[in-house]
């Protein structure tokens, strides 16, 4: 009968396995941009969601840089040229340009905005007008239409003249024009952008549309017999970089720790099977939770994967601590033994889940998932080892006798001798080191070092004059007019600092653009200075360039026939000028795209423009960090609170609770102090570190007060074996490239160990009383 | 094709030496004839078939614009590289610039060094105001490509070549009409230009060199303000 209840049991497991197992592999969409882990879901900025929109774009282009020093220049303009084409018909490109104005034909669009020259003219039109109506500028005028008539083109520079006999529309976008994202004509370099139909992100995609690349570039060299360098950067280039590195971390350190743990514990339980039976528990317990995050997110950070992962290291200690206690029963009695020790792991899982609710509460989406990984891995591992652990080690016949026997700690003498050393240290550690401990809010630190794709990603971008990517002017109105307005009032400030060399370039909606105000003053300005004398000394002009006046259109007045965006919709310009251009219902707002710039010299120029504001990503994203940092270590000291009220309600008195947690903060204030003693600057992971192994800690305090199975030596053999196989599995995470996982091994690993040492030393007087 | 003919009277026919002057008289017909014959025997195609680029060409060239705007003539001379990936105008007079076309764009860069045109093409080599000549260059489909969108005509004499090509629907940034002639056999040495408002451009080629020559030829143009090779 029993052996029939086994083996169903053993069924209903081994069905719930693989179904679980094979449903994370399948069905887990796994991501792994930062941004998604910590970047708040719906920003309530409107820079994030500006930030955000051209960061997608940006993240889909290459930048290829085809250096070609030594071959002459056809040689290397046919390379380039062929290469252009060959992409621009790969069927993952939606385009191939090599400068941001080639990006619309610009001939094309002076024929549309040819009506409405005069009325765009200038930012100044006051002054511009006066100027062009000159003497001197008319001639120069003149001059400037018989060399456009005489360039590669005339035919379209004949059409123009018609509606802008001036030709005051090349004049216009010649000064505020796209000037960004323009190569430089370096003769040994010719630089190009390609922008792909997939995510920067889809890296998949990207990896093989690299591949692809290098292939096209090596074929097209070989053909020409010559040797060219071929680099390239962007977004898509470090994502694939970080997805690799990412994935050889995964199993750098799923490889290590697997056989670390599972040498541990071969060590102490001597026994393979045990070893297998504690391997699949911890596989089915982290599959359910990926597979319930991803049922709820719709995907699986990566990061929440490698932080969830080590929950491992919470899960563990509920296996080790039943296959102690019931491993060592007869059959029979396995059941008996866990439910005797049911109530602590119970209690345990509750003060966990307690830390990791409140964390989740301070708002990183990252923290949230994490939130929700860990519910559910905790949940399951404690389904497991109540309702199938006993069944399991009967089925496999397993026996646990652990060979680790750390009883020396439960001595006398190391608790007298330890009570005085942990008095002094902590006095030292707590008192000097806390009020030293500065914490950093700088995501970068948690990026990648990956300082070779970093060179050639400056050296590629310092033969560009390109947009800065995350930093912009911010202009907002409340309707379409006073943000266009205001954008103008900001473009006036701009252009002196161009001139002083504190910004390299920059691309505003105007002159694509006007308000109707300046449109206006532009046609009044116009309209007012233009009389029989104007005419005539343009005659005087036009003849005097050598050209045939009596021919030309007749300078007439500006029309009040205004440009609007609506206008615009649709034309070839639209794509680019919508970026630019965020209508919402209470506000709109307008983007000027900045080149290379002086951040406190943009700032101090925009002061006093209403609604105009410089905003900077990373600062921003910085400044949110930290907001959540102070609301996460607020939320986490209201989690141990409840943890603490939890625990006096089961004990049925504050004291008690307070001893068992003692460990546990006393491990965390210790490791604060160490942090400030050693100039740790400790971050939001190093926090997530702390609260891990507050809850792991606070696990073996209950243990080790509760002591469930009535035998403390037992008790603490199963903490020792849990404490020892986690802070290996945690110091396996030093192992890995990624920064963010550093932070946690070398705050955990330490922290538990300083944990379970301090639980003899806490507790056990007060154990043996209770 | 023109008959070119000759009558002889031999009335020293029985003569051995008559015989011989008889023989050199019509071989001293034979060698101009063969080339005119040659010329006067090309059909469209083999004429669009020699005109495509195989090696690069470097021509002297003279332009005329004539334009109703501009109060007399202007003329513009410099060189003119031909290669099978790009064309070239190397403007020197009256000031210099450089006008490259490649397969996908325009770039013409003034005296000043400065970028002052940069055109997308649609299409490769489909420069509007050049289109019927870069057609022939680097057009690839022939004869029935060609009479989709000009009517051709090949006039042939005893020494030149001259290909006229009409739009079949003109355009105004087009040119409505071609004029292209060579010496027979040889490579074209004047193009005209004409477009729907009566403006015409005259272009007068000189081949200078060909091959590697012009290849580097072609490696040593720089841009107007940078040291050019003979300098």
């Amino acid at each position: 009968m029993i052996r029939s209840l086994h083996k169903s049991r053993l069924g209903v497991f081994l069905l719930l396995a693989v179904v679980i197992v094979a449903l994370a592999i399948l069905r887990t969409d796994m991501r792994t941009d930062i941004r998604d882990f910590f970047f708040p879901g719906a920003a309530v900025d409107a820079g994030f969601r500006v930030g955000q929109q051209q960061a997608g774009q940006l993240a889909r282009r290459y930048i290829v840089s085809i250096t070609h020093a030594g071959a002459d220049a056809a040689t290397a303009r046919a390379l380039v040229d062929s290469l252009q084409q060959a992409l621009s018909g790969h069927a993952a490109v939606s385009r191939v340009w090599s400068g941001l104005s080639s990006d619309v034909s610009m001939l094309d669009q002076l024929q549309r905005y040819a009506p409405h020259a005069t009325q765009l003219y200038s930012l100044q039109p006051q002054l511009a007008i006066g100027d062009v109506f000159s003497d001197a500028g008319l001639q120069a005028r003149a001059v400037f239409v018989r060399q456009a008539l005489l360039g590669p083109d005339p035919q379209r520079i004949k059409a123009l003249l018609a509606d802008d006999p001036l030709l005051l529309g090349m004049d216009v976008f010649a000064r505020h024009g796209m000037q960004t994202d323009s190569p430089p004509r370096d003769p040994e370099t010719t630089t190009f952008f390609v922008e792909t139909h997939h995510s920067g992100l889809d890296t998949d995609m990207q990896a093989g549309f690299q591949r692809e690349l290098q292939r096209l570039f090596t074929d097209l060299q070989a053909q020409q017999g010559t040797t060219f360098g071929l680099e390239y950067t962007g977004v898509p280039v470090f994502s694939v970089a970080i997805k690799e590195q990412v994935s050889g971390d995964v199993h750098r350190i799923a490889l290590f720790s697997m056989l670390a743990i599972a040498l541990l514990a071969w060590l102490v339980f001597r026994s393979l099977r045990a070893v297998l039976l504690l391997g699949v528990l911890l596989l089915v317990t982290v599959a359910f939770a990926a597979s319930l995050s991803q049922w709820v997110f719709g995907y699986v950070h990566g990061l929440t994967l490698a932080l969830g992962a080590t929950l491992t290291g919470v899960c563990i200690d509920y296996f080790i601590h039943g296959m102690v206690h019931a491993g060592s029963a007869e059959p029979r009695q396995r059941q008996q033994a866990i439910r005797r020790i049911w109530p602590a792991l119970l209690t345990a899982a509750a003060t966990t889940l307690i830390g990791y609710v409140a964390l989740s509460l301070s708002g990183y989406p990252g923290l949230q998932q994490l939130a929700v990984f860990a519910v559910a891995g905790i949940a399951m591992a404690l389904l497991l080892t109540r309702y199938f652990l006993a069944d399991l080690l009967s089925a496999m016949r397993v026996r646990v006798e652990p060979s680790l026997d750390l009883g020396v700690l439960l001595g006398t003498a190391y608790r007298r001798r330890g009570r005085v050393l942990l008095a002094i240290l902590a006095s030292v550690v707590v008192v000097l080191g806390i009020g030293r401990v500065e914490w950093r809010d700088d995501m970068g630190l948690l990026s990648m070092e990956m300082e070779q794709l970093r060179d050639n990603d400056s050296r590629i971008r310092a033969r560009l004059s390109s947009a800065e990517p995350g930093r912009f002017v911010l202009v907002a109105g409340k309707d379409m007019e006073e943000a266009l307005q205001r954008g103008e009032a900001v473009q006036r400030l701009l252009l002196p600092l161009q001139a002083d060399g504190k910004l390299d370039g920059f691309a505003a909606v105007y002159p694509w653009l006007a308000s109707q105000r300046l449109q206006s003053d532009n046609a009044a300005a116009w309209n007012t200075a233009l009389d029989d004398d104007v005419r005539a000394r343009w005659h005087q002009a036009l003849a005097q360039a050598g050209l045939n006046a009596d021919l030309f259109p007749p300078l007439s007045s500006a029309t009040q026939a205004f440009l609007s965006a609506d206008d615009l919709e649709g034309s070839a310009l639209w794509p680019l000028l919508s970026q630019q251009l965020l209508v919402e219902p209470a506000q709109t707002m307008t983007v000027i795209w900045l080149s290379r710039h002086d951040p406190g010299a943009l700032v101090a120029a925009l002061q006093g423009i209403a609604g105009a504001r410089y905003f900077s990503q990373k600062d921003s994203l910085d400044t949110l960090s930290a907001n959540y940092r102070k609301r996460a270590v607020t939320l986490l000291a209201w989690g141990i609170v409840a943890i603490l009220l939890m625990l006096a309600v089961r004990y049925r008195s504050i004291l008690p609770a307070l001893q068992v947690l003692s460990p546990a903060l006393l491990a965390v204030l210790l490791m604060l102090g160490l942090w400030g003693l050693f100039a740790v600057s400790p971050g939001i992971l190093h926090l997530i570190g702390l609260l891990l192994a507050t809850a792991i800690c606070a696990d073996y305090g209950i243990f080790f007060f509760e002591n469930g199975g009535g035998n403390l030596q037992r008790t603490f053999q199963a903490i020792s074996v849990s404490a020892l196989t986690t802070a290996v599995s945690f110091a396996c995470l030093g192992a890995a490239d990624t920064p963010a996982l550093h932070a946690l091994a070398w705050t955990v690993a330490p922290g538990v160990l300083l944990g379970f040492l301090l639980c003899p030393l806490l507790l056990h007087g007060h154990n043996n009383r209770r | 094709m023109r008959k070119i003919a000759s009558r002889t009277s031999c009335r020293a026919a029985n003569s051995r030496s008559f015989r011989l002057a008889g023989y050199l008289w019509w071989l001293s017909f034979l060698v101009p004839v063969s080339s005119l014959v040659h010329a006067a025997d090309e059909t469209l195609d083999t004429l669009l078939t020699r005109l495509q680029i195989h090696k690069t060409q470097q021509l002297a060239y003279r332009e005329t614009r004539h334009m109703q705007l501009l109060s007399e003539p202007w003329q513009a001379s410099g060189e003119l590289f031909i290669a099978s990936h790009r064309l070239v105008i190397a403007q020197r007079e009256p000031q210099r610039s450089l006008t490259e076309i490649t397969a996908t764009h325009l770039q013409h860069i003034n005296a000043q060094n400065e970028i002052v045109t940069r055109l997308v093409l649609k299409q490769p080599f489909a420069v509007p105001v050049l289109k019927p000549f870069l057609m022939l260059l680097y057009g690839s489909g022939g004869v029935g490509q060609l009479q989709r969108v000009y009517r051709p005509e090949l006039l042939q004499d005893r020494t030149r070549w001259t290909l006229r090509l009409a739009a079949v629907a003109p355009a105004d940034d087009q040119p409505s009409a071609m004029t292209l002639s060579g010496a027979a056999g040889r490579q074209p040495d004047s193009l005209v230009l004409e477009f729907a408002d009566g403006d015409f451009t005259e272009w007068q080629f000189t081949p200078l060199a060909s091959g590697s020559e012009a290849d580097a030829a072609l490696a040593a143009v720089r841009a107007p303000q940078d040291t050019w090779p003979d300098e």
